[in-house]
């Protein structure tokens, strides 16, 4: 800041186009203290409408704006409030839409990040370093709030740390050992996603669909292919709900106590419920229609909700059957997961959650409150300026900052921060997106393709249209293309190889897999090994991914002190992390900027 | 402190809006707050005092009365006129009733009914000390904040003051208790730091020294401006190579009269932070000032 005053203040910053990418608690205050502080054009973009428990932080909507784009009523609203001193110019859209192209990014002096989420962090970044846009990046939670910066090619980029790991849990744990009200949520989320949910193979409670009930319901515990739960459209609400009711709450409950009995001998096993007849029972008592209250309903009111929700998919969203998502917004989804799980928690003697809470579990919610979001966008904006005015020639790790926002202040011994910096590092060189840096891939290759291209491409490399060439004994072959500009016979195809496994598509140990992004100009070169082991009830993991410094580089570079920090971090990545994790350059310090990062996974 | 309030509940329209925040500090600090009457005095129309009313007007306070004194001609964001910021706050939140008043008398009279006293400019009020003393005697919370260029500061003064925190171990509330020096020990008749002894305070006391100085001449401010800033990262231990260039301090000089609106919203967002921790009583407040450099994007606690 000491220069950009010097350099004639805050003056000029109004010829400057700065990318805004979401315009939600960050986003709102963020456009204000740009507006404020002599920015004049700005391109906004959000795909989202306006949610009425978005009216306590953005404080550019107002109640009468509910259901609208944010993009157009923020844009609307600053240039009132600064009686058009400052332009912003909307686009309602997705970031990781095709249109919004290299060149797109490349328009811009710099790129903001006001996201909630980390797949469209990653894009972005990704779409920055391809442009050479310096981009600012942000998160706040709670009390907590971070900004940083990167400079493509000069400073880290957001992959070259490992992606924050949503917190998992044992399959056993939610299967048929629950011990807390998470464990019942995460079920119940499950339990609804295989009812009204796509397909998903993944899903932890599959056998719950197949296993064949009556004989489930004579304590036997068969395999053998039984009925689908889910609805098979000529059933009556009323079959369709019982049916599910007692396939889930008692044949399966007599199933769980004799496949986890072990467990049963140090605490009090399950007791199943007939769900179905005290519903009925108490056909008086008064259905919970307050989703809000912190109120935790009774058993018998549990048992009323969750007959009645069952019954209403079928009688009023059938159509939606087979492709509702979950979404802690719809009443009724919440309903549903609420009720299924707090019966779970009665048949385990868990104790039972209010729909207050229950949302907040199932929608990883992590509180995000106006004063955090106003002192993060003002960081952000400190940033901002600092990076369009540095001069030429300065090395931006001397200009830009990590800045912290901490909830306590810190005792050092410079004294005790409450706001605090650390300089940007050099880019790591084992990152596989700025460094191209190469991957190695464990994974059980009977897993069909879509395994693959959902949990490792989508999931874990962060990419939005994959395309993946295996390189077997010298063969090429294309074995997957997806974007826009593909013939329907191709789509065709590329389904049906979605659906075989890796095997059968040629890939083997020791193939290698091209796999790239166009859009976001990324090609990787991975190396296959084939472990039958993971994704067992032994090893949960489901795939490991790590990351090396690219031979050429290591060889020419000399063994610097960067290098040794990135061989460092790229061999920190042995260690197997839980479910759906293959976990990519494991550093081994920096142990709270992890922290803060994985603290801030999806910020509302 | 309204921690009796139970008579009181949340609307079902109020329990939306605010569901996110009640996620974060629990319906009971919410309806603490749907009881608390947060006064704010002095210039009000600055960016500083802007940030701060909108933050604790979307917290969800009872009311909030504006009490301009020797206010600046709109630099915030709320619009020019006291009435204009009137209407904009209202807008924001409806839940809140927002009433305006000009002068130091009315600022007198409305201090003595309120929860929490918040000033904008420690220069704003020449009645500050008999305003400070009045919130001693009322057990009401003072915060009194403050912007001067790339600087700026925050000040409390809660006098004996209770709060709940967290057992790490148990989990259960434990409440604790910090004492406060008051602002008439802390500050002279002019709202200047009488003997500071920690860097942010010095810089603070130095910063608004400057501030008050109507001379034109740049070359004594400069002088003023030099050794707060370097006494400041003397003692904090910054290096050489980051001190400050004659040119640098020159252009701070000039800075010192004006308000950069990103360093009002960080101010004015750890400025509602504790007035918001004060109101609900959750949370370890500060003891006693914060002190942001936007140089080098610190923010720092002292207690003076």
């Amino acid at each position: 800041m000491d220069t950009v005053i010097s350099n004639g203040g805050l003056n000029g910053l109004g010829l400057k186009k700065v990318l805004v990418v979401g315009a939600g608690g960050v986003g709102c205050e963020l456009l204000k203290n740009l507006g404020m502080s002599g920015f004049e054009r700005v391109t906004l973009i959000d795909l989202d409408t306006i949610d009425v428990s978005n009216l306590n932080r953005q404080f550019l909507f107002r109640k009468e704006h509910v259901g609208q784009a944010k993009a157009k009523i923020a844009a609307a609203a600053i240039e009132k409030m600064l009686h058009g001193k400052c332009k912003v110019d909307p686009i309602v859209g997705n970031i990781k839409e095709e249109r919004f192209s290299a060149k797109f990014f490349g328009e811009f002096d710099v790129v903001l990040n006001a996201l909630d989420n980390l797949d469209a962090r990653r894009h972005v970044n990704r779409m920055c370093l391809n442009a050479k846009v310096p981009m600012v990046e942000s998160g706040s939670t709670g009390y907590l709030g971070q900004v940083t910066v990167v400079h493509p090619g000069k400073t880290e980029c957001y992959d070259c740390n490992p992606a924050p790991v949503p917190k998992t849990y044992a399959v056993c744990t939610i299967r048929s050992t629950p011990e807390k009200p998470v464990h019942c949520v995460v079920w119940a989320k499950q339990l609804f996603e295989l009812l009204f949910g796509p397909e998903d193979e993944s899903n932890l409670l599959a056998d719950l669909a197949k296993n064949d009930e009556d004989a489930a319901e004579n304590g036997a515990t068969p395999m053998a292919e039984g009925r689908s739960l889910q609805w098979d459209r000529k059933q009556s609400s009323e079959d369709f709900a019982e049916r599910v009711l007692k396939r889930v709450f008692w044949n399966d409950v007599l199933r769980q106590r004799e496949v986890a009995e072990e467990t049963w001998k140090t605490r009090a096993p399950p007791e199943p419920l007939d769900v179905l007849k005290i519903a009925k029972q108490n056909a008086d008592a008064d259905a919970p229609t307050n989703l809000l209250d912190q109120l935790v309903w009774t058993k018998e009111q549990n048992a009323k909700c969750i007959f009645g929700v069952l019954k209403r998919f079928v009688e009023r969203r059938n159509d939606e059957i087979g492709n509702i998502q979950f979404d802690k917004d719809d009443d009724d989804v919440l309903a549903f997961v609420t009720s299924a799980a707090n019966l779970r928690a009665s048949v385990y003697g868990v104790e039972l959650s209010s729909a207050f809470a229950v949302k907040g579990i199932a929608g990883n919610i992590i509180h995000a409150i106006a004063t955090t979001n106003a002192i993060v966008a003002a960081l952000i904006v400190l940033e901002t300026i600092k990076i369009v005015t540095i001069d030429q020639g300065t090395d931006p790790k001397d200009a830009s900052l990590t800045t912290y926002v901490k909830r306590f202040p810190n005792s050092t011994r410079r004294g005790k921060f409450l706001v605090q910096t650390e300089r940007l590092q050099a880019p790591n060189r084992a990152c596989f997106v700025c460094s191209k840096g190469r991957l190695e891939l464990e994974i059980d290759l009977s897993r069909k393709l879509q395994f693959l291209i959902d949990k490792v491409v989508r999931g874990n490399l962060g990419m939005i249209n994959p395309s993946i060439y295996a390189t077997t004994a010298g063969n090429v072959n294309i074995i997957y293309e997806s974007g826009e500009g593909l013939e329907p016979d191709e789509v065709e195809m590329y389904e049906s190889n979605a659906k075989k496994s890796l095997s059968d598509l040629n890939v083997g140990s020791g193939s290698t897999l091209e796999i790239g992004d166009i859009s976001q100009s990324l090609n990787l070169s991975v190396l296959v090994t084939h472990n039958p082991a993971l994704g067992s009830e032994a090893d949960p993991v489901e795939f490991s991914v790590t990351g090396s410094i690219p031979e050429s580089a290591s060889a020419e570079a000399p063994s610097s002190a960067v290098e040794e920090e990135a061989l460092q971090r790229s061999n920190g990545n042995k260690k197997r992390r839980r479910k759906d994790d293959g976990v990519v350059f494991v550093p081994t310090s920096k142990k709270e900027k992890l922290q803060m990062l994985s603290d801030m996974i999806e910020i509302e | 402190m309204g921690t009796d309030g139970e008579a009181l509940t949340l609307s079902t329209e109020e329990a939306a809006v605010y569901d996110r925040q009640i996620r974060l500090w629990g319906a009971d600090a919410q309806q603490r707050m749907s009881t608390s009457r947060v006064v704010v005095v002095g210039r009000v129309r600055s960016n500083l005092g802007n940030e701060l009313i909108k933050n604790i007007c979307l917290a969800g306070v009872s009311s909030i009365i504006l009490c301009s004194v020797n206010d600046v001609e709109g630099q915030g964001f709320l619009g020019d006129s006291l009435d204009e910021v009137r209407n904009s706050v209202q807008d924001i939140n409806r839940f809140v009733k927002v009433d305006i008043f000009e002068g130091e008398e009315a600022a007198a009279n409305e201090v003595k009914s309120s929860t929490a006293v918040c000033l904008i400019g420690f220069d704003s009020v020449p009645s500050i000390m008999s305003i400070a003393k009045s919130c001693r005697q009322g057990g009401i919370g003072l915060f009194v904040g403050e912007c001067i260029g790339l600087f700026g500061a925050v000040f409390l003064d809660l006098g004996v003051r209770s709060y709940a925190e967290e057992d790490k171990d148990s989990g259960r509330l434990i409440e604790k208790v910090i004492d406060y020096t008051s602002y008439a020990d802390t500050f002279d008749d002019m709202g200047v730091p009488k003997a500071p002894t920690a860097p942010g305070a010095i810089a603070l006391g130095e910063m608004l020294r400057i501030k008050s100085n109507s001379s034109e001449d740049v070359e004594e401010l400069t002088v003023a401006y030099a050794r707060a800033v370097a006494e400041m990262y003397e003692r904090t231990g910054v290096n050489g190579k980051q001190r400050l260039s004659e040119q640098h301090l020159r252009s701070f000089a000039h800075a010192a009269r004006t308000e950069v609106p990103p360093v009002s919203a960080i101010v004015g967002g750890i400025y509602g932070r504790e007035v918001i921790k004060y109101l609900t009583g959750k949370d370890e407040p500060l003891n006693n000032l914060f002190f942001f450099d936007a140089i080098r994007s610190t923010g720092i606690v002292e207690c003076m």
